[in-house]
């Protein structure tokens, strides 16, 4: 564990810093029904060799460690990484790449990590995967977004897909849960959209991108409150806040960051705070009244990393801090 | 009946309610005569002495779909009012952390679960807002105007109050907004009226005495009342000021922002329709100890964002995630056969073999495969390729010994054509585009001609030379020499000359250039070319 502090990081003290031999993408915090917290870390590296690495944190003594043998490789660059929810028994990681996979990461530090499920349509090419999402509330349920247009629902505890749907008329970027059957995707298309899986043959856009086709990259649904969810746009610094029950008016449009934003998270115990980390290696935290000023909203406050902060996970098991990944690093600041 | 002192307004639920039915009776009437927009009682509290809290309250100023003040009958005023205070009884329940005692009846409790006539605050004009967020203010001894009012005995009339200092009237900045502009305060029955309007109206004993005629009490001894106007820097103020200071203004300054603020935020959480989920909501001021966080401040105006000061826009990684991983798999994806369905259009076969065929010619071109494009755009990148990639082989055969003349097909009927195909040809070898369709040709006196084309992992091929025996199997041992295997192969023989067009797959790592591969195919061939 390396706490390396650059004169721009005033308050390093309480950031938690793990450096990694490559750099760091994709990120994950296992659940809160584990009993050590557990981060994983995907490399991005441009080729095919890719790995996952495993880290246990301690928030009371505010360190980090990797578990060397817990870490296993994967081909490319995962495009995200989620452990299961709480609502499943088992301690799962899912990796999105060239096929959803799911790993077991079991407790003892010695062992290997366990059952490669390879979850690919078998009869079919499987497109590669932009992202994925576990349902919280039915988590044998698993979203899987695509670059051929469709999101694919997965039965996990059958290793089967449940549905799949052409869901856009370009890739797919990310897909986001709100309730047991209810998901939204973004896409280069630059549309939003809900799919109810009771009604599969029609969507709901919610909103569309002001320039025509300007890709959606992102999509955070707030578990608090279904109502709201926000998005960020290519070559974008904005953070769309967007209420499903006015559709294509956002509700907010969070301008503040120096540079286009790369990765946004709701907070998991509030319903109003959302965190959002970009180009200009600025971490915001914004809260959103429920009137906006004249100006627009500025944020609560602000953190500075080393550079552009590529990843940003705010995850209900550790709600006071947030993680974000830049270049090699992965640091855990308390909020 | 006997309003005494003693019986404080949070007696016995049923005097009580009947009290304050026929308190908020007087009030009605009171304000309706004088056609003021508010009166409220501020009545003392049983728990602390000499603090004020919301007792009744009348409500006869604007509404939003009424603008006339004074049309509304004295009945709708009243209902107005006790809607006024069923919405902030439920604007508060929602929020179960809050302690201010209140005398709500049980039939506003039964109405706030039950919804009936349930406001929305968006339905509410400034006015009613501000009598609404009055409802949470509680005043300790000598705090602003019912305090003071309360401690001195006197009456004090407030002109200009949305200027008043926030010292003498919290409310001010809530005034502003709802335009009351003269507030007047009097003591009664132990606690405090007061009356607002949102016009400027000057100090007038003769409305008061009115007022208080209302109210069907034999009015006070009528103390000599205080005229404030916010300007006025006068004696009684700097008094009045210094008497203040020792409560510790800032602090009351500060604690009625805030009052104000979280007054506002909990009534405005429940408009959000925060039900649910109620946790206690987490101390993020970065003013914690041991948070990562700095507070947010305005950055200088000089490096105030402006479109043109924008870092270039570049979300690499994210970008690269999502465009070029996805397509570091899809190299794989060059193993599948041509005609793949992928996508799940199942729509007449004839259009997706076309798709198919055009998405394949694509494929062996062009390095990066998107599937999902528009028929246009797939033939004019076709197109445009085709014509990028006879300029280059025109650049580099310059440098060669190989002649580029005007390639024609021969023409099927000219003579006999020996034509071999293999099982998996497609007709996207013709490195020209042509699919297949031939096309009328001149004779031509034969051409010698070596085009090789390099893609990711594909070589495509054509070949045009003096048939000699053994030609074609010399060839393919040169390609296998060269770490490729054809799959697909396309060879006709006319009047001696072949033309041969191949596809080979490299085998490995070691990837042969495209001058290599010409220069062994040339000695392969031999000195005819």
């Amino acid at each position: 564990m390396d706490n390396s502090a650059p004169d721009s990081l005033p308050r390093s003290e309480t950031a938690v810093t793990y450096e990694s031999p490559y750099p760091l993408y994709a990120m994950s915090f296992s659940s809160s029904s584990s009993t050590t917290h557990r981060i994983a870390v995907g490399s991005f590296l441009e080729d095919y060799n890719n790995r996952i690495d495993i880290l246990s944190f301690d928030p009371d003594s505010m360190s980090v460690k990797p578990l060397p043998s817990l870490s296993f490789d994967h081909p490319y660059p995962p495009t995200k990484l989620m452990f299961s929810p709480p609502s499943l028994r088992r301690d799962l990681l899912a990796s999105s790449g060239d096929f959803l996979r799911l790993w077991e990461i079991t407790d003892s530090p010695s062992s290997e990590p366990l059952s490669v499920l390879n979850n690919s349509k078998t009869s079919e090419f499987c497109a590669p995967l932009t992202s994925f999402d576990w349902n919280d509330v039915e988590p044998k349920r698993l979203g899987t977004c695509s670059i051929d247009t469709t999101c694919t629902i997965w039965d996990v505890e059958r290793s089967v897909v449940e549905t799949q749907l052409i869901a856009h008329d370009k890739e797919v970027h990310d897909i986001a849960w709100g309730e047991a059957r209810v998901f939204a995707s973004v896409s280069a298309d630059g549309s939003v959209r809900i799919f109810d899986l009771r009604d599969k043959e029609h969507s709901t856009i919610i909103y569309e991108s002001p320039q025509p086709d300007t890709p959606l990259l992102r999509l955070a649904w707030n578990k608090q409150d279904l109502r709201y969810m926000a998005t960020i746009l290519m070559d974008s610094n904005k953070v769309v806040i967007l209420d499903i029950r006015s559709p294509t008016m956002p509700v907010a449009e969070l301008e503040r960051h120096q540079g286009s934003v790369n990765a946004i998270g709701w907070a998991p115990q509030s319903c109003k705070h959302i965190c959002s980390g970009g180009d200009d290696a600025q971490a915001l935290i914004w809260e959103l009244p429920t009137v906006a000023g004249p100006n627009g909203i500025d944020p609560m406050s602000v953190y500075s990393a080393g550079s552009e902060i590529n990843q940003l996970q705010w995850s209900s098991s550790l709600p006071d801090w947030i993680g974000i990944a830049f270049a090699n690093k992965m640091q855990l600041l308390r909020v | 009946m006997s309003l005494t002192k003693d019986d404080g307004v949070e007696a016995a639920r049923g005097r009580s309610s009947r009290r304050n039915s026929l308190l908020s009776k007087q009030l009605a009437v009171a304000v309706k005569s004088v056609q003021w927009s508010y009166a409220i009682f501020w009545s003392s509290s049983p728990t602390q002495s000499g603090v004020l809290e919301w007792g009744e309250g009348c409500y006869n100023g604007e509404m939003k779909k009424r603008k006339k003040r004074n049309e509304a009958h004295y009945k709708h005023v009243l209902q107005r009012s006790s809607q006024l205070r069923t919405l902030y009884l439920c604007m508060r329940e929602g929020d179960s952390t809050t302690t201010i005692s209140t005398t709500h009846d049980d039939d506003d409790y039964q109405n706030c679960n039950s919804r009936s006539m349930m406001l929305s605050p968006d339905d509410l004009s400034d006015e009613e807002w501000y009598y609404i967020v009055s409802m949470s203010y509680v005043f300790s001894p000598s705090q602003c105007l019912p305090g003071r009012t309360l401690a001195t005995g006197e009456t004090i009339w407030l002109c200009n109050a949305q200027y008043a200092d926030s010292k003498f009237f919290s409310r001010s900045l809530l005034a502003r907004s709802a335009s009351i502009q003269t507030v007047v305060c009097f003591p009664y029955l132990g606690g405090v009226i007061e009356l607002g309007v949102t016009e400027l109206i000057s100090e007038d004993p003769s409305l008061l005495q009115h007022i208080k005629s209302c109210l069907l009490e034999t009015s006070k001894p009528d103390c000599s009342s205080k005229n404030f106007f916010a300007h006025q820097d006068n004696d009684d103020d700097d008094k009045k000021k210094n008497h203040e200071i020792q409560f510790g203004i800032s602090d009351l300054m500060l604690d009625e922002d805030l009052h104000y603020k979280t007054t506002v935020s909990t009534l405005l959480k429940y408009a959000s329709d925060n039900n649910s989920h109620h946790r206690q909501p987490p101390d993020l001021a970065s003013s914690n100890s041991g948070s990562s966080f700095l507070r947010w401040k305005q950055p200088d105006s000089n490096l105030l964002l402006k479109p043109s000061n924008l870092k270039p826009l570049r979300q690499n990684v994210l970008r690269k995630i999502l465009h070029d991983v996805p397509l570091m798999h899809s190299v794989d994806a060059k193993r599948m056969l041509p005609n793949n369905t992928f996508g799940l259009n199942q729509d007449d076969p004839s259009v997706k073999r076309k798709e198919n065929e055009k998405f394949s010619v694509l494929r062996t071109m062009v390095p990066t495969v998107n599937e999902i494009d528009k028929e246009e755009i797939l033939n004019n990148t076709i197109k445009y390729l085709q014509e990028l990639e006879e300029r280059v082989e025109e650049l580099e055969s310059c440098m060669g010994s190989v002649n580029f003349a005007e390639r024609k097909r021969k023409s099927l009927n000219d003579s006999v054509l020996i034509e071999e195909t293999s099982g998996n040809y497609d007709d996207s070898t013709n490195i020209d585009g042509n699919s297949g369709e031939t096309e009328q040709v001149t004779s031509f006196r034969d051409e010698t001609r070596l085009r090789v084309k390099l893609n990711e992992t594909d070589v495509v091929m054509e070949v045009r030379c003096f048939y000699r025996d053994y030609i074609v199997a010399d060839i393919m041992e040169t390609l296998s020499k060269l770490h490729m295997d054809a799959f697909s192969v396309r060879s006709h023989t006319l009047n001696g000359f072949l033309t041969l067009n191949l596809k080979a797959k490299l085998r490995g790592a070691a990837v042969a250039s495209v001058g290599m591969i010409k220069r062994e195919l040339r000695r392969v061939i031999g000195e005819s070319i």
